[in-house]
């Protein structure tokens, strides 16, 4: 049983006997956990709680699956565990800057906690609008079941803002089945290693894309690619493909929308000499971090495009597993690009 | 009836720091009303401190009172009681002109009050006031279950509600009988 520690146990509160207004200001202060008890605490509240405004989640998939809920001020994660004696805890946790109360969920098994969530899906889009912020799938931990959850998304019919999908030594094919069938409409962060060398098809119309384990990708994939903010680690991209890569871009004959271009390098060493050969560019102070985690190795590089936007290139040694990138990204004052993410705190 | 003097500003007015021409300007006298609760106190206090209840301020914009027309005639008050119109008013007043901070630490923290505080803040629609109480009968249920939320807030149960809708209904029909019985026996 969960117990409360922040109010004493002899408060009593005749909610119901309140005028409306007030009592929708009481609901609309509830964290999400709370508003969706109180929904079960008897049909009369159930029918109250049927006209709050809406919410967003955050799907994550692995072996047991997690369920994040939050509105403007508070948020709330339901994270299902085998562990029966996390049963009914709850914590306060941070995760993406953001402090989240975390509530553990006993199931006996996977395939049980899935169906958990699905029933909490389905009933929390029956009290208020839900809009999916972003999917996560680790397929490593999905043991084969990415049918099963493209399935759902189906039946559910709703849209993915964003999807990110990690995993080491996956079937190719399974993951352009995810591709082709997850419908999302924002960016798509791949952390992938697959078995095979084949392309992904990855649409253009995406905001970003960030592929960790690249072997497969080559220049003429990514002067395919149209999206204004791409990351490839593990590629085997030459310096000389980089420097092909910025002059088409300096010269308005691809990626005219880019925004953000991350690139591991090979050798570091030379990017000056050979990724920025042919470039007129200016010794500026290194920029400090144009993502988190990542510390500038040297100085950094002022490019002008031939229309007059300003682009800034930089080496960086980025966090695990991307080693050492260049980074070349057209503005100054962003704080953070949203193709990185940091999911660690939930592992 | 006795009155208090709440919320009279004692503060003098603040000296010009600027310019000539603005200091040349009269300073505007503050005007105050007077309200008074279920025990008939009468608080005095100031129309800066009332801008914050937005029924209180319709009733003055509409009125249009002199100083001493205010003072003749308080705006009564019965629904709220005497203490619970007293914390209102020091609120009002410790928040005159200045917005309300997310936490106010200044609200009073007697729990037992606090529905009959909100009732009546509810009621003055003061609605940061409100806003900031509605946070406090929320934390009562964080982290509660379904059934301990129902028993803090005294929320009845599905067959509760069950049987009390069938109570009201039968009382309904008792009455509906009783007014047909009574036109019947009119009618003759």
């Amino acid at each position: 049983m969960i117990r409360n520690y922040f109010y004493p146990p002899q408060a009593r509160f005749p909610l119901l006997k309140l005028d409306d207004v007030a009592i929708r200001e009481v609901l609309n202060s509830l964290d999400p956990i709370d508003y969706i008890n109180f929904s079960k605490a008897s049909k009369a509240c159930r029918i109250l709680s049927t006209v709050k405004t809406s919410c967003k989640v955050i799907l994550i998939f692995m072996d047991f699956p997690v369920f994040c809920i939050y509105n403007s001020t508070n948020s709330d994660c339901f994270i299902w565990t085998g562990d029966k004696e996390k049963d009914g805890t709850r914590k306060i946790g941070t995760w993406e800057n953001k402090s989240r109360e975390v509530f553990y969920k006993y199931s006996e098994n996977s395939l049980n906690a899935m169906q958990e969530f699905k029933e909490l899906y389905v009933y929390v889009r029956s009290l208020m609008g839900v809009e999916i912020d972003y999917v996560v799938l680790k397929m490593d931990k999905l043991g084969g079941r990415c049918s099963e959850i493209v399935a759902w998304f189906r039946s559910i019919r709703q849209e993915v803002s964003d999807l990110t999908i990690y995993g080491t030594n996956q079937p190719q094919e399974e993951m352009q089945y995810l591709l082709d069938n997850l419908k999302f409409k924002n960016s798509s962060i791949i952390c992938l290693d697959t078995i095979g060398d084949l392309p992904l098809e990855i649409p253009n119309k995406i905001e970003g894309v960030r592929i960790t384990y690249g072997s497969w990708i080559t220049f003429d994939y990514v002067m395919r690619l149209e999206i204004s903010r791409m990351a490839f680690n593990s590629t085997y991209l030459t310096n000389q493909d980089i420097n092909m890569f910025y002059k088409s871009w300096m010269k308005m004959q691809s990626h005219q929308n880019l925004e953000f271009f991350e690139i591991n390098l090979m050798n570091p060493e030379d990017f000056v000499a050979v990724c920025l050969r042919d470039i007129s560019y200016e010794i500026i102070p290194p920029i400090p971090e144009p993502l988190p985690n990542y510390t500038p190795m040297e100085g950094s590089f002022e490019v002008t495009r031939i229309d007059g936007l300003k682009a800034y290139f930089g080496v960086y040694d980025g966090p695990d597993p991307q080693g050492i990138v260049a980074c070349m990204f057209t503005w100054l004052d962003k704080d953070v690009v949203e193709i990185t993410l940091n999911l660690k705190e939930l592992n | 009836m006795s009155s208090t003097e709440q919320g009279t500003s004692s503060a003098a007015p603040a000296e010009p720091t600027t310019a000539p021409e603005s200091a040349a300007a009269p300073e505007v006298p503050e005007s105050f009303y007077y309200v008074h609760g279920k025990d008939k106190v009468v608080h005095k206090v100031s129309a800066g401190a009332l801008q914050h209840s937005a029924l209180i301020h319709g009733m003055i914009s509409n009125l249009g009172y002199t100083e001493e027309q205010a003072k003749a005639n308080p705006f009564p008050f019965e629904n709220i009681d005497g203490d619970i119109l007293q914390m209102v008013v020091d609120w009002c007043n410790q928040h005159k002109g200045k917005p309300t901070p997310p936490e106010d630490t200044n609200l009073p923290k007697q729990k037992e009050k606090l529905f009959d505080l909100v009732l009546a803040v509810n009621y003055l629609e003061i609605k940061e006031l409100l806003t900031y109480c509605c946070k406090q009968v929320a934390m009562m249920v964080k982290g509660k279950s379904p059934e301990e939320i129902r028993e803090i807030w005294m929320i009845p149960t599905d067959a509760e509600d069950e049987a009390a809708e069938k109570e009201a209904k039968k009382r309904a029909g008792k009455e509906a009988a009783g007014e047909t019985a009574a036109a019947a026996g009119d009618a003759k």
